[in-house]
């Protein structure tokens, strides 16, 4: 699976079941899944089914879009070039110094 | 980077800047903090962006921006005061419209840790664990016109208030 939202999505799921203190194995059995393909979902070497998704997220107690959006947003953020061109664009509309806003 | 969110360093940390600052009362003037430091803050439209830092050397810039609300903006420049100092190895770093509440276990990924960190950073600079706790804040949990009071007091929005206060006394929660 060459797309590296996969992977975030695979890390987000692990990290969620670490934090509930879960083993592969009983989260595979809860989803309906061999664990090893647990196994590659949580690597990024396999892509996840919608039902799967669902499933996984129901099982893990978070909503599907939580497990999507760490993938969403690290793909988004991932290249410092694109920062870069868009932190300087940004700088261009900066027309104003800031000294005081606290009330 | 961080694959868990450092709390307790963070706490640490935003404890010392009060101290070397001076802040022993809300509301926390964030803008004499960050100019102590030597960052320029800057604001302008930035459409769907909130907040952003550009390092220079051993400086930065942090812009903001000026079309959000002013407690909106004051949360901004903490947080990316926050990626300033936590975050060393980002150069150039852009906002989009973050999400204050943005702590949950499953955002896992480094960017996502690195968000949460400047949101605990920015929470516990503007609402410090013992200037709340010096005006008994862990009573106004369920009190939404003492959250208001509260929020009006430390120039934060009421939604960061409560979220802080969750937070900092959750173990006190019924729920």
């Amino acid at each position: 699976m060459a797309d590296p939202i996969y992977e975030k999505l695979g890390a987000a799921i692990r990290s969620r079941r670490e934090a509930l203190g879960m083993s592969q194995a009983k989260l595979a059995d809860r989803v309906g899944m061999v664990r090893t393909s647990l196994t590659m979902i949580e690597n990024g070497a396999q892509g996840v089914l919608v039902h799967q998704l669902l499933g996984l997220a129901a099982a893990l107690r978070v909503g599907p879009a939580e497990l999507i959006a760490s993938a969403v947003i690290h793909s988004e953020k991932d290249t410092g070039a694109t920062a870069r061109a868009e932190a300087e664009h940004l700088l261009g509309e900066l027309n104003t110094p800031v000294s005081r806003i606290t009330r | 980077m961080a694959l868990r969110a450092r709390y307790s360093k963070i706490e640490g940390m935003t404890e010392l800047l009060l101290t070397q600052h001076r802040q022993v009362r809300p509301p926390v003037r964030v803008e004499n903090i960050v100019r102590g430091l030597g960052l320029e803050v800057r604001a302008g439209d930035l459409k769907d962006v909130s907040g952003l830092l550009v390092r220079t050397g051993d400086t930065a810039v942090i812009g903001v921006n000026s079309t959000q609300s002013r407690v909106r903006q004051r949360f901004t420049i903490a947080h990316e005061l926050g990626h300033f100092l936590l975050h060393e190895g980002i150069q150039h770093h852009v906002d989009h419209n973050y999400r204050v509440n943005f702590r949950s276990e499953v955002s896992s990924s480094a960017t996502s840790v690195d968000e949460i960190e400047a949101n605990f950073f920015a929470a516990s600079l503007l609402m410090p664990r013992h200037f709340l706790d010096a005006v008994n804040a862990v009573d106004a949990m369920d009190d939404d016109a003492r959250v208001a009071e509260l929020a009006r007091a430390f120039d934060v929005s009421r939604h960061a208030m409560s979220l802080r206060l969750v937070n900092v006394y959750q173990h006190h929660s019924p729920y």
